[in-house]
């Protein structure tokens, strides 16, 4: 099998959620005061792989029912990611290729292709807690997106973070504010919190389980909670990462994505 | 007394133009009247009934949590086994009709266009006893039972840039988060001129809408509708007891269509519509006891003249009063033809409201673009009874007062 050399480029994986899961070079950052844009452009520095490959759990709990779904995710660069559902039996064969703002869903029981963008990215992704933009959005988009200010430090599961408050420039966007919860050392965003405009609280997204990969920190459990559905979250279980691994060649592509 | 209607005869044929002229106020009240009455009894008779076929039957059986979560469509909240509910209760009596129904948001996909909208699963041939969507058809024909087939609104359709014989990818997250999606073939399009129905709804036969949800011989709603629809509040309560034997009671329940929010609304609604009405008589009254006040008072010479002459306070009154009883029966006439005629006209052709209304959100699915006012000779009879009463009292006033003047001081105010 061929491999492709991906190019080294700052990154973020679709199924890992940029926004707030940063991950970190150590020893980069500790210490000295920083503005709010200086902790987020960190942030943005330390994320930096070529490629990713996991393998994870997306577990939906809605009320008493746990529903467990199997996935696999191939990422490369900011621009490119696939994803296939391995179970339930109704998910599997299931799979999605997200290159840049578009994303392309393929499902086995119709053989056909749906293409999603815009206002569509922001329904509910496989019956989760997430949308699909939750899962598309970078670092980079945020920054060009938002206001950013320091509110201040809080201590967030005894982990010493700084509050980040982001606003939107755009009066339209569904998630007006964000507050984000940064570990001081690590670089990682711990807890977000997405509202309104009005400041009705929207979701709320905690990470947890972080490892050390090598040269960096991951989360490798993601919690999300939908607060206008009852009693629902969605968690993000990695089970297997590997970083910078070489991906096969055509893994975001089309064709790949109606293979059977 | 005879004199007196000849002289009254001859007088409002003196100054035609002042007769024709109040005949005509009185006229514009009797149409604005008629019109308005049909159009408000044709706007919510045909509520009831588009309701009644396409929302709630006269007997709905349900969820109770799906009832309670109504305005987000819960699909995971569903009747299983519908069949056998079906079979236990199609031994009371009364029942003419029944069907079920499957209802649930996903999303429409064609080559280029996606859309969030609302899936119907029916069953096809039981549906037409409720809501007979061949009567909507603009195009294309009505679909098979478990066909791929879809009927869609012309104004999906629109949006989604699709027409006869285009495949839709119907992709929905099923009652176990499972995301799942299935090609459909629009063979119908369909427009009822219910707003929102035209530009969200497309229909499927039910067993296609289980496939996609995960829930087979299950639906969210059995309607039924029964031969006397006034019999619904016992006949749900006799289904309640049904449900109740079969442990059911908890989950389900079955409710009568004068349960249902709107139609429960529609009192208070027909009170403000009253109100509408009203407001509405009082300016037609206005503008008859105006004209009448006119036409009284400026001939007040001519009755200082005739009381000089002799006649008495009662007899000028009485000469007034029918003077206007011939001007109210002239307008009578005119306004009764005009206004049936101009009502009738309306009550076949339609007034169509869809493109005033396109941008506003709708509450009720079943709100139509198109209202079809309803004529009756009740109202017709209502209203000559409003022209020919208004028109009396109208003149009364001014009658009264212009007879008790003294001949004098009427002749010398008239001269000024």
């Amino acid at each position: 099998m061929k491999f492709r050399k991906a190019k080294r480029t700052v990154t973020h994986n679709f199924f890992l959620i940029g926004l707030v899961i940063f991950t970190s070079i150590p020893n980069r950052a500790a210490g000295q005061e920083l503005t709010a844009e200086a902790i987020l452009a960190r942030i943005d520095d330390n994320m930096v792989y070529e490629s990713a490959y996991s393998e994870m759990d997306m577990i939906i709990t809605i009320g008493k029912r746990v529903i467990k779904k199997e996935l696999v995710s191939y990422a490369e660069g900011i621009e490119k990611s696939f994803v296939e559902f391995l179970s339930p039996a109704r998910d599997r064969g299931t799979k999605m290729l997200k290159i840049g703002k578009v994303l392309k869903i393929y499902f086995p029981s119709a053989e056909r292709v749906m293409r999603l963008s815009g206002h569509m990215l922001k329904q509910s992704m496989m019956g989760s807690d997430f949308s699909y933009e939750d899962m598309m959005e970078t670092a980079e988009e945020l920054k060009e997106q938002y206001e950013v200010k320091l509110l201040g430090e809080e201590v967030f599961n005894d982990v010493p973070c700084y509050v980040l408050e982001l606003t939107s420039r755009d009066e339209s966007r569904t998630y007006f504010f964000r507050k984000i919860w940064v570990d001081k050392e690590k670089f990682i965003g711990h807890k977000a919190e997405f509202s309104a405009k009005s400041g009705k609280l929207l979701k709320v997204m905690i990470v947890g389980n972080i490892q050390s990969f090598q040269n960096r920190y991951y989360p490798t459990r993601v919690t999300m909670e939908d607060k206008l559905r009852e009693n629902s979250k969605t968690e993000m279980v990695i089970k297997n990462i590997r970083f910078d691994a070489p991906i096969p060649e055509g893994t975001f592509t089309e064709r790949n994505l109606m293979r059977r | 007394m005879k004199k007196l209607i000849k002289l009254a005869w001859r007088n409002i044929w003196r100054n035609w133009r002042r007769t024709v002229l109040s005949s005509l106020a009185v006229a514009f009240g009797m149409i604005s009247i008629i019109f308005a009455n049909s159009y408000i009894k044709g706007m919510t008779e045909s509520l009831y009934k588009n309701l009644i076929e396409t929302e709630i039957g006269h007997v709905k059986i349900a969820a109770r949590e799906f009832l309670r979560l109504d305005r987000v469509i819960p699909k995971e909240h569903l009747v299983y086994n519908t069949e056998d509910i079906e079979t236990d209760i199609s031994s009371l009596p009364g029942i003419s009709a029944m069907t079920e129904k499957i209802k649930f948001h996903l999303i429409l996909s064609s080559e280029d266009e996606n859309e969030p909208c609302l899936g119907i699963g029916i069953n096809p041939e039981q549906e037409i006893n409720f809501f007979d969507l061949r009567q909507h058809l603009i195009q294309g024909s009505y679909i098979q039972e478990s066909s791929a087939e879809m009927l869609i609104g012309d104004g999906l359709a629109q949006k989604l840039g699709v027409g006869l014989g285009d495949e839709l990818l119907a992709v929905t997250t099923d009652i176990n988060f499972s995301t799942y999606a299935l090609t459909f073939r629009v063979v119908g399009i369909f427009k009822t001129n219910f707003i929102f129905m035209d530009k969200n709804f497309f229909y499927i036969p039910i067993e296609k809408a289980r496939e996609l949800l995960d829930c087979p011989g299950a639906a969210h709603e059995i309607l039924l509708l029964l031969e006397n629809a006034e019999t619904a509040p016992e006949i749900s309560s006799e289904i309640q007891s049904i449900l109740k034997e079969n442990g059911l009671d908890d989950t389900l329940t079955a409710v009568p269509w004068q349960d249902n929010f709107f139609i429960a609304y529609m009192p208070f609604a027909s009170f403000i519509f009253g109100g509408i009405l009203l407001i509405i008589m009082l300016i037609a009254a206005l503008v008859i006891l105006n004209t009448m006040l006119m036409a009284v008072l400026e001939r007040t010479h001519e009755i200082g003249i005739i009381k000089s002459m002799g006649m008495r306070n009662r007899g000028v009154v009485g000469l007034i009063l029918i003077e206007s009883t011939y001007i109210g029966l002239l307008g009578v006439f005119i306004g009764g033809s005009i206004g049936s005629g101009l009502t009738l006209l309306a009550q076949n052709t339609g007034l169509d409201f869809t493109k005033m209304m396109e941008k506003m959100e709708f509450e009720i699915a079943v709100w139509s673009g198109v209202v079809y006012p309803k004529f009756t000779l009740g109202i017709l009879f209502g209203a000559v009874a409003f022209g020919l009463v208004t028109t009396l009292l109208a003149a009364f006033y001014p009658a009264r007062k212009a007879a008790r003047m003294e001949p004098v001081e009427a002749l010398r105010t008239s001269l000024k």
